[in-house]
């Protein structure tokens, strides 16, 4: 936990709007990052992002310091609100466009890098939603697995049989890239 | 040189799914829909607001249902159609309907009367 964050809390739980702003530049790149991983869209990921924050500010009376880490809070709001609109997804008809990469998202790499962060890109989001999330918030946001099973409740070792699992998974979906490697 | 493991190679290739870094007006965005104030309780995660619990969402619903169904209840009662005769309850409902009509009557005479 960044320094002197309690007191940003304890600031911002008192209205002080400059303290909650402080919060936001602390945390918000993590839950974008995430959002846009779990969902692959720019505006859907600040979607999350937003809507976390809404959330934690209203929260903030009731916040017991010691008690949870801000960004492991913020982690399991943003993830629930991810997998929401993962499943709202399945109600509706996806755009024929959907997971077609982000342009904006694109690295410098050449045409043959690009397609195989596309080949990534989609092993992944092939994964089971909670196998993705696990692997997400591991492999990319440097959770420990015991942190992970706090952002997902469940236990470590679910988080660590999730862990196989998508490693498995993606093993057998990328053998011709891990080839090359 | 000792060759890779399955687990190595495929950490670098995940390491290949960057993610771009987030608007730069995006934290303004989310400061301009706070609310003004704060609220004195709130939600964790996919909770409901202690305002919200009555007055909206579901349980606003739920009250309305129940309000119905007491109300449809207190009819019956009333009406006695339940056994398919008139109740006591019914009885004594129209005897106070009544005297509460004669009394209007007596009033609507004074005022008539006067």
């Amino acid at each position: 936990m960044p320094a002197g964050e309690d007191e940003l809390i304890a600031r911002a739980a008192r209205g002080d709007r400059r303290a909650f702003r402080r919060l936001v530049d602390l945390h918000v790149e993590r839950l974008h990052r995430l959002g846009f991983r779990m969902l692959g869209s720019r505006e859907e990921a600040e979607d999350v992002a937003q809507e976390s924050f809404i959330r934690l500010f209203r929260t903030l009376p009731d916040w017991q310091p010691g008690r949870a880490k801000l960004s492991t809070w913020l982690y399991r709001v943003a993830s629930n609100l991810c997998i929401d609109r993962l499943r709202k997804r399945r109600e509706v008809a996806l755009p024929e466009d959907f997971d077609a990469p982000d342009p904006k998202a694109r690295s410098d790499g050449g045409l043959e890098e690009r397609e195989l962060q596309g080949r990534v890109r989609g092993a992944i989001n092939a994964l089971p939603e909670r196998q993705r999330l696990a692997i997400l918030l591991t492999h990319y946001e440097g959770c420990g697995n015991a942190e992970t099973a706090d952002v997902m409740g469940i236990s470590v070792e679910a988080v660590e049989s999730l862990l196989a699992r998508a490693r498995r998974t993606l093993k057998q979906a990328l053998a011709g890239e891990m080839e090359m490697m | 040189m000792r060759a890779r493991s399955d687990d190595d190679r495929l950490n670098r290739l995940l390491d290949l799914h960057v993610a771009p870094r987030a608007r730069e007006g995006l934290g303004d965005d989310i400061m301009a829909r706070l609310p003004q104030g704060i609220a004195s309780r709130g939600s964790t995660g996919r909770g409901f607001s202690l305002t919200s619990r009555f007055l909206g969402g579901f349980d606003l619903r739920a009250a309305a249902a129940g309000f119905a169904a007491l109300a449809i209840g207190v009819w019956i009662g009333l009406s006695g159609h339940v056994l398919g005769e008139p109740s006591l309850a019914e009885e004594d409902f129209m005897i106070a309907l009544g005297g509460l009509e004669s009394g209007f009557g007596d009033l609507a005479y004074l005022e008539d009367g006067s």
